[in-house]
């Protein structure tokens, strides 16, 4: 369930953070079976550890932001993204779609792959737009989507998902 | 979880997001600097005023009052610490409200409290 605000594996000591260390194996799904947005959603914080209450708060939190302007980043990327006080800490999941769903991207291609973050609102290690930042980079890379796009396993999406550093 | 307190960090949740978005605050423009659009604020107004409306009349007082003197209206609790005023609150408070079934305030500073795991 949620974790203390800093995060305790030793990332204040280091100058890179990880995506990863925000994205334990649990929280990464492969074959996401939702064809619309809001079903995604629902798969994406379900990969979250959050108690039942915190995933329908989550939700309504994301349908909110998505309602202020899409984050369907286009090439096939959504980031959807939100803060709450019901997060004690930042947290990421991702989601990949075999078939792409509809998602209202900019160039209203289909999505397939999905990093869902949330944060406390005001987080005192202020890495939340850092993650945002990194995992927009990232995704630019056609080669990187590829990658994504291509792994077989957890283990192994999680290893392209380790590059991503911040 | 308790309906009025969920309602109230709905609230609390739309106000930041509404006055970060009103005031063009950092956190605004790096979003819309990532290529994030935030065109359509007012729909964001308008969801605060559809729960403005549900929320006890009462509740809603206490809550701006606390909220314009705090900036935030709510805040979590983590190992029996309060992340407003970072006091320990007493054990059988915490052992009552861990699940957040009763509205609960800050004894200090009149927060509303959310209890996180």
């Amino acid at each position: 369930m949620s974790q203390p605000i800093a995060p305790s594996s030793g990332l204040m000591k280091s100058s890179h953070v990880r995506l990863i260390d925000f994205l334990p194996a649990e929280s990464i799904g492969l074959s996401l079976k939702a064809t619309e947005k809001e079903s995604a959603f629902e798969e994406l914080v379900a990969l979250l550890p959050l108690r039942h209450a915190e995933r329908r708060l989550a939700l309504e939190v994301l349908r909110q932001r998505e309602a202020v302007g899409s984050t369907g980043v286009g090439m096939g990327v959504a980031i959807p993204h939100c803060r709450s006080t019901i997060f004690g800490r930042l947290m990421i999941a991702f989601g990949r779609s075999e078939e792409g769903l509809v998602f209202q991207s900019v160039d209203r291609k289909k999505v397939r792959l999905m990093f869902l973050i949330v944060s406390p609102p005001v987080e005192v290690t202020n890495l939340y737009h850092r993650v945002l930042a990194a995992i927009v980079s990232s995704t630019k890379d056609e080669h990187y989507r590829k990658r994504l796009l291509a792994a077989e396993s957890v283990a192994e999406a999680r290893s392209i998902l380790s590059e991503a550093v911040f | 979880m308790n309906k009025d307190l969920e309602l109230i960090i709905r609230l609390n949740d739309l106000e930041l997001l509404h006055k970060e978005i009103e005031q063009g605050s950092l956190s605004a423009l790096a979003e819309e600097g990532l290529g994030f659009s935030l065109g359509k604020r007012e729909k964001v107004a308008k969801a605060r005023e559809e729960i403005r409306g549900l929320v006890d009349r009462r509740l809603l007082s206490r809550f701006d009052t606390i909220f314009k003197k705090y900036g935030k209206a709510v805040a979590p609790v983590l190992n029996g610490v309060t992340y407003c005023c970072y006091e320990k609150l007493p054990v059988n408070l915490c052992n009552t409200h861990s699940e957040n079934h009763e509205i609960t305030t800050c004894p200090y500073c009149g927060r509303f409290l959310y209890f996180l795991l």
